[in-house]
């Protein structure tokens, strides 16, 4: 008997290293459409290809990524693993964080909530909303990281440059710095020692004013003054939603000297937000997050695209013909946040190219479509959320050059 | 490949285990032939295990394995000088191979410092640049790549060319066992360091049971716990900790690390050792016990005794009584034990933190036997000796964990330091990092130590089941690699 049971007691373990192997090839020959449900798409990065060549120093970690991506029931035991994280950060929460949070800070902690990062990059804010901590966007929110008076400097040379060549080709040049989700959300962020009210972005947008006449916008009063009316950022998504993409796109247009409309003058309907990206991040389990709602704003509905190519993925080139008459070639240069604008700016410009800032094949030129708009645009705008303001440079860099070879 | 990864898991370790267990139950062959064909099945295994983290790598254990056979061979034929040579000459070509892979980067950084500092050798920039290790480049030599377990596999060679040479074992007359035992894949990247005379008789004459593969399993699925659900967590909140500006940490958050590291150090090295003799022991391999509780130690001398054990043994069979241990009176024992740390110490890694690291414990062991020993022994508040012991431990690891000196030294201060930080301790505080602190603490032998029944649920097999299934789930979370959006 006891023999019998020490047997199964190691059939029990040899079946947890093998079994999922063997069930999942099972369901894969036998029947392929349950194995389809259970190999789902997790949003990750590009599936790892199983190596073709061989290279002696890297073959076998190539193999093993691809094992990785591959392994049985993957998908599965991720999801798994997110629930039960998720289930025991919730005790946390609920039970745990509030009592060592007077532990440690004495009992009248108020409203002291602790920064707590999960999945390294995802902030945990107040009522269930979540910031970006990547990418030093947290000094950002707590005036950490200014700039050197050098650094302004050199910046603001390479917009003068661009505006030099632009006013000489007659185009119309736009610079525009989003702000931060932290900024406009700050009331859902946790407890920051925020070193000075005077930031980055604020110190930089002076510094251009006050030194030149070089054309920037920051739109940081216009979207705080909106999200007391409209939620104008994702919960779940370091992004705006498209509430927040039309404020900042009457902004543009304020500062592009055009006509503006105002959100609560057009039907606004709701639907499902599209994206939740700091809740994939994060290893969080969505289904412990209320669902979350997008605008759906019928903007224009009168004017027809045509000619439309190219999609909303970050980084693509999105171009439209419409029929709006004003015969204007508009180009914007920016990141992904230029998405959520397209809906509104390819009604407002009969020739629209919206392109991504760092090229997708990452050469140094951009695509010939793009570098042509940009030599024959009537307006040009260069777009940054202000945590990749320093990515906005060398692409102004890239414009230059490309204006400067322009006949 | 690491144990704690999932081509192991259900790729790797099933095929080994099935392919040891077909060859023992098969009725091709019998006895002696049977136990050649599964020698020369782990050797493949092992070989396969240790290409994959860096196929060209085997070429230098190979080297390592050819080495210490033909120099032990040679030793047999030989007596008077010509052996004693010969034990030089292979032990110093171990160590040449050893300290090039280990300490050629640490040579190349100094001497490159040293050429940007000539003439200025007294400036203060010039030490801390001197400590840190990041040389000016001006060489312009690649770095060398640091092959995986060398620490590990030169120490089990050398112990056996050593023990040939006292005739303690008899020369392996068979290279593919010798190259077994240098490369046996259990203990190959982490250890335990096997030494020859405990293996010698497993190579020929071993026979695997069910109580004794159960018995494996069982530390392998605690192994493989300890290292994933307790290190890897607490890990995470180390490696946070020691990111952010030292100088601002304040003295909560310097805790707080501290002691995590000071349970990711433990539970990883002990859950690797974990699963090393578990996986084994399903092979049929008894070895030694590397840890024992170390963290309930009540002296910095019985930590010793129950940290790392296979090291101190190494250090002490092949170092420290070689040099007299403590049979040529106090001043010698003191200067013994000042070299076995020193070399531990660099042991451990190329860097400065790692030789002040061995120094500390020298300098410790010293005081405890000329003084302080007698102290500890004569105080009733033993828990003050813990709190002792259990200082200069985490502060040691302060040491061993720090980037360089400079560091250690800011981090040290900030345990101290009065104030508030603009960091806060809640951030790094979750409900995983609790439980792996509870369960770390829980884990560390106070429980064990104290109430024998307690172990006895750790013989649940269901318990281990759940433990090695947990593990696995984080293990595949692991891999988990999310598009992210925003970046663009």
């Amino acid at each position: 008997m006891k023999k019998t049971v020490q047997i199964i007691k190691i059939g029990i373990f040899m079946g947890m290293l093998l079994l999922p192997t063997l069930l999942w090839y099972g369901i894969k020959f036998l029947s392929p459409q349950t194995f389809q449900k259970l190999d789902y798409d997790l949003g990750e990065k590009t599936a790892v290809a199983f190596p073709e060549e061989f290279h002696i120093e890297t073959y076998t970690k190539q193999l093993e990524a691809y094992y990785d991506d591959n392994a049985p029931f993957r998908s599965r035991l991720i999801s798994l693993h997110q629930k039960l994280s998720g289930a025991l950060e919730r005790i946390y929460g609920n039970h745990l964080q509030a009592p060592l949070t007077r532990l440690i800070y004495g009992a009248d902690s108020g409203d002291f909530l602790a920064p707590q990062i999960v999945g390294d990059i995802v902030l945990l804010g107040r009522d269930r909303w979540l910031f970006y901590a990547g990418d030093d966007s947290i000094s950002y929110y707590r005036g950490t990281n200014v700039l050197e008076q050098e650094q302004m400097a050199y910046y603001l040379d390479l917009m003068i440059q661009l505006q030099e060549l632009c006013r000489e080709k007659e185009i119309q040049l736009q610079f525009v710095i989003l702000p931060n989700k932290e900024q406009v959300y700050s009331e859902y962020m946790p407890s920051y020692v925020i070193e000075d009210e005077y930031r980055r972005t604020d110190r930089f947008v002076d510094y251009v004013r006050n030194n030149s006449d070089v054309p920037i916008i920051y739109p940081l009063p216009e979207l705080r003054e909106a999200a007391a009316q409209w939620q104008t950022y994702h919960q779940y998504d370091t992004h705006w939603n498209h509430a927040g993409a039309f404020i900042g796109t009457q902004a543009l247009y304020q500062a592009l000297g055009l006509p503006t409309t105002k959100l609560q003058d057009l039907e606004v309907g709701r639907c499902a937000a599209t994206t939740s990206d700091l809740l994939i991040l994060g290893g969080l389990d969505a289904s412990q997050y209320p669902a979350e709602e997008d605008y759906a704003i019928r903007y224009r509905t009168e004017i027809n695209l045509t000619e439309v190519q190219g999609d909303l993925q970050p980084m693509s080139v999105y171009t439209s013909r419409s029929d709006c008459g004003n015969d204007t070639e508009f180009v914007l240069i920016g990141d992904s946040f230029r998405c959520f604008m397209i809906d509104y700016l390819a009604k407002d410009f009969s020739h629209c190219v919206i392109s991504y800032r760092e090229t997708s094949d990452n050469s140094t030129d951009y695509p010939q479509e793009v570098v042509e708009s940009i030599q024959n645009a009537d307006i040009l705008v260069m777009e940054a959320v202000e945590r990749y303001d320093s990515k906005l440079f060398p692409a102004i860099e890239k414009v230059i050059q490309i204006l400067q070879t322009t006949k | 490949m690491l144990f704690s990864s999932m081509i192991f898991l259900w790729v790797f370790l099933p095929f080994v285990i099935i392919g040891n267990a077909l060859l023992t139950w098969l009725p091709f062959s019998a006895g002696k032939q049977r136990i050649r064909y599964k020698n020369l099945f782990l050797l493949v295994c092992s070989l396969f295990f240790y290409a994959w983290g860096g196929i060209s790598y085997i070429l230098i254990m190979l080297g390592v394995i050819l080495l210490d056979f033909f120099g032990a061979y040679l030793l047999s034929g030989k007596s008077g000088k010509s052996r004693k040579t010969i034990l030089v000459v292979t032990v110093l070509l171990n160590l040449l191979i050893l300290f090039f892979f280990k300490y050629f980067n640490m040579l190349v950084a100094m001497v490159e410092t040293i050429m940007a500092f000539r003439g200025n050798l007294l400036q203060r920039k010039f030490l801390s640049e001197l400590l840190s290790l990041q040389g000016t480049g001006a060489l312009q030599i690649a770095k060398i790549v640091l092959p995986i377990g060398i620490s590990f596999f030169t120490f089990q060679a050398m112990s056996y060319v050593v023990d040939v040479y006292r005739d303690t074992v008899p020369p392996q007359t068979n290279i593919l066992d010798f190259a077994l035992y240098i490369s046996l894949f259990p203990q190959l990247i982490a250890g335990p360091i096997v030494q020859y005379s405990d293996i010698a008789r497993a190579l020929n004459h071993r026979r695997e049971s069910v109580e004794d593969f159960l018995y494996g399993v069982k530390r392998f699925c605690y192994g493989m716990g300890k290292k994933v659900l307790i290190a890897n967590t607490l890990g995470n909140v180390a490696d946070q900790i020691w990111a952010l500006e030292i100088n601002q940490l304040g003295a909560a958050l310097a805790w707080l690390g501290m002691i995590s590291y000071t349970f990711q150090i433990y539970y990883d090295f002990s859950g690797y050792s974990d699963m090393a003799i578990g996986l084994g022991s399903m092979l049929g391999f008894h070895w030694r016990e590397n840890f024992d509780y170390p963290y309930t130690s009540l002296s910095i001398q019985e930590f010793w005794r129950r940290w790392h054990i296979s090291l101190s043994s190494w250090f002490k069979n092949y170092v420290y009584i070689p040099l007299g241990g403590n049979r040529r009176g106090q001043a010698r024992t003191c200067q013994n034990l000042l070299i076995v740390f020193l070399l531990t110490g660099i042991w451990h890694g190329a860097n400065f933190t790692f030789i002040i690291w061995g120094l500390l414990y020298a300098v410790l062991l010293v005081a405890e036997r000329l003084f302080l020993g007698r102290l500890l022994q004569k105080n009733p508040l033993k828990i003050l000796n813990w709190a002792y012991t259990m200082f200069f431990v985490m502060a040691g690891w302060v040491f061993f964990r720090s980037d360089s000196l400079v560091v250690a030294k800011h981090y040290l201060e900030q345990l101290f330091s009065p104030g508030t930080s603009q960091y806060s301790v809640l951030s790094y505080l979750s409900m995983q990092v609790l439980l792996a602190l509870f369960f770390g603490l829980l884990g560390a032998g106070f429980m064990q130590r104290t109430i024998q029944k307690t172990t006895k649920i750790f013989d649940s097999f269901a318990l281990q089941m759940v433990v090695l299934a947990a593990s696995m789930l984080c293990v595949i979370a692991g891999t988990y690699n999310p598009f992210i959006y925003f970046q663009f």
